[in-house]
Order: C-alpha cells, then sequence, then structure tokens
C-alpha cells in the first residue's frame, strides 16, 4: 500500500492560524488598530475643541491669525494628502506581488511624511521668531500642542514604514505579510485624516471678529 | 497522525466564518495527501479594492476639493450676494469648509481606509471613534466655558 506523505506547503503551515483568520471578518491585529485609531480620534477630539474654545477668546499677544502662512501650509497638506496616495498604492503593489513597487511606494509615503514634518518644523520656527510661541498665550498653547502631536504621530508613522522597508529589504517581509502593510496604511491615512480636520479647524476657518 | 495535521486546528476550533469560506478545506485535503489545492484566501476588503488608476483618480479628487477650501480662504470678506445672501459671509465659508473637509474625510475613510468594502465592525469601531470624539468635544467646551 503506498502512502502518500502529507506535505503542507510552507506557506500553509507559516500561516494556519492567520489563514483561518483571515477567513473571518477581521484579525486581531486588524481589530487593534482600529481600536486604537477609534480611541485617537477622540484623544485628537479634545485637542482640537480645546484650540477651538481659546481662538474665539482675546489673548495678548501674537495669536496664530497674525502669523499664519495659507499658501505654505496648503503646500504642506497637499504633500500629506499625496503620501496616503502612494502608501495606498504600496498596499495594492504587494497584494499583486510585486514587492519592487511596494517598496518604491513605501519610500515614498516616508519621505512625503518627513516634507510634511519639515514644513511644520519651519513653520513652527517661523511663529517662534515672529512672537507666537508655546508660552506666550493659550492660543500659541494649544495650537502647538495640537500641531505638535499631530507632528510626533506622523514622527511614529516614518519610523513605522522605515521599519517595513527595511524587513522587506532583508526579506522579511514577503506577500504574505500585506496585512502589515494595512495595518500601517490604516495608521498613515488616520493621520492623513485627522490633519485634514486640523488643517480647516485651524487654519482655514475665519479668525472670530 | 503527521506533525502537519496535528498542527492544524481542529474544525470546532476555527471560527465559523473560516470554516465556510474554504479555509478548514484546504487543510483537510492537503493532510491526507491530495494534491495541495489552494482554496481561496477570502478577504474582506480586496473585492473592493480598486485599481491603481482608481486610487490616482481618488487623489486628484481631494486635490480639487483642498484648492476649493483653500480658495475659500481667499474669499473671506468677498461681498458677493446671490437673491440677497451674502455668499460668503463668515457663517457661510465655516459651512462650505465643513462640507468639503467632510466629504475629503468621508473619501480617505471610505476608500484609502478601504472602510467602505470592509467587515463592518471596522465601520461601527470607526463611527463610535468619531461620535466619542465628538462628545468629548462638547464636554470640553462646555467644561471650559
Amino acid at each position: 500500500m503506498t502512502t502518500t506523505e502529507p506535505q503542507l506547503e510552507p506557506r500553509h503551515a507559516h500561516d494556519l492560524e492567520d489563514e483561518a483568520a483571515v477567513g473571518t471578518p477581521f484579525t486581531n491585529a486588524k481589530l487593534g488598530i482600529w481600536m486604537f485609531l477609534s480611541s485617537d480620534f477622540m484623544f485628537f477630539g479634545a485637542f482640537i475643541a480645546a484650540f477651538l474654545l481659546y481662538r474665539s477668546r482675546p489673548q495678548p499677544g501674537v495669536t496664530l491669525f497674525d502669523v499664519v502662512d495659507i499658501p505654505f501650509t496648503s503646500a504642506t497638506s497637499f504633500v500629506l494628502l499625496m503620501s496616503s496616495l502612494t502608501m495606498v498604492l504600496s498596499l495594492a503593489a504587494i497584494r499583486r506581488g510585486d514587492m519592487r513597487r511596494m517598496r518604491l511606494w513605501l519610500v515614498m509615503t516616508a519621505v512625503f511624511g518627513m516634507i510634511f514634518l519639515g514644513g511644520q518644523i519651519f513653520e513652527f520656527t517661523t511663529f517662534y521668531r515672529e512672537g507666537f510661541t508655546l508660552d506666550g498665550n493659550l492660543n500659541g498653547s494649544t495650537f502647538f500642542v495640537l500641531t505638535g502631536l499631530h507632528g510626533l504621530h506622523v514622527t511614529a508613522g516614518i519610523v513605522w514604514l522605515g521599519t517595513l522597508w527595511m524587513l522587506s529589504v532583508q526579506n522579511r517581509l514577503t506577500t504574505h505579510d500585506e496585512q502589515k502593510i494595512e495595518i500601517a496604511g490604516l495608521y498613515w491615512h488616520f493621520v492623513d485624516v485627522i490633519w485634514i480636520v486640523i488643517f480647516m479647524i485651524v487654519y482655514l476657518v475665519p479668525a472670530p471678529g | 497522525m503527521t506533525e502537519a495535521s496535528d498542527n492544524a486546528p481542529s474544525e470546532e476550533e476555527l471560527p465559523p466564518d473560516a470554516k465556510e469560506e474554504g479555509a478548514v478545506a484546504t487543510l483537510t485535503t492537503t493532510a491526507v495527501g491530495a494534491p495541495p489545492k489552494e482554496a481561496p484566501v477570502p478577504h474582506s476588503g480586496h473585492q473592493h479594492d480598486l485599481s491603481p488608476f482608481g486610487y490616482v483618480m481618488i487623489a486628484l479628487g481631494l486635490c480639487v476639493l483642498t484648492a476649493l477650501e483653500v480658495g475659500l480662504w481667499y474669499l473671506e470678506g468677498n461681498q458677493t450676494e446671490l437673491f440677497g445672501w451674502k455668499l460668503f459671509s463668515d457663517g457661510w465659508i465655516v459651512f462650505y469648509l465643513g462640507v468639503l473637509a467632510l466629504a475629503k474625510f468621508i473619501i480617505v475613510a471610505g476608500w484609502y481606509m478601504h472602510l467602505a468594502g470592509d467587515a463592518p465592525i471596522f465601520r461601527r469601531y470607526f463611527t463610535v471613534g468619531g461620535i466619542g470624539a465628538f462628545i468629548l468635544f462638547l464636554i470640553v467646551l462646555r467644561a471650559l466655558m
């Protein structure tokens, strides 16, 4: 009697658990990132509320409306918006099994993120030079804390993307790890979505009075 | 029993959806030695994926919406009237900006984050986060006023 040795392909042996989970509407990792984003949403909500409150009250000294440069911030916002495109293209590439393009779009996303951060640092420096500071008045405090926290999120995202890129270069990230890209992408798009709200409320809404 | 089949989760251990959608079928077939069949691996979001061209078109749409937002900022103080309504009064500008930002928000969350086609539970989580943020927003305003 001939017996065929049961064999599992390496992919199945490696991904038994994951594959079972992929069949479900969600995995723990994906559920976890959505829970985090949901709580982060509320975190930003509180800071945006604080900014809005103090922006409508008269403040001593220089306020944001005296120093803001809308064309410059619009340009950096545009860059961050485009980073969402490159991020989703990176996910589409890994889903097609195109690792080279995935890495390219991942690097582009990180570069766009760095350009945005560079713009934010330049903006902060300019504001400081013009007298709009963190401790000058409540308008400054709430502005720098809110946008600074967003900048920290972008920084964390860049580190995350850089780590994924390095893993991919070392062949430790394969086409089977698309969910790692998807989860990093969810975080990155969330950072973009929050900036859409901040850009509108903090920069574009007309000054009171 | 082989090591591979020992490691395989039993049918009871798998979530109901996985049973239905072929995960068990793949494992069972492989374990008895039949040619390993690649069962389709269902993914909650794939069927709603756009082509790269589709994503670029969405990005173009987002650029247009951003340009409109910035354009509105330049129209601040504009006295254009239509049927006696000041079209670009501060109140209306805030309304237009809100609509444009909401549209951008929905587009990014719906298509780039794949919420439009992903499992409803993620949509619920995000909505709960949004509602929570709004409630927190009101509480902070109320507490500080």
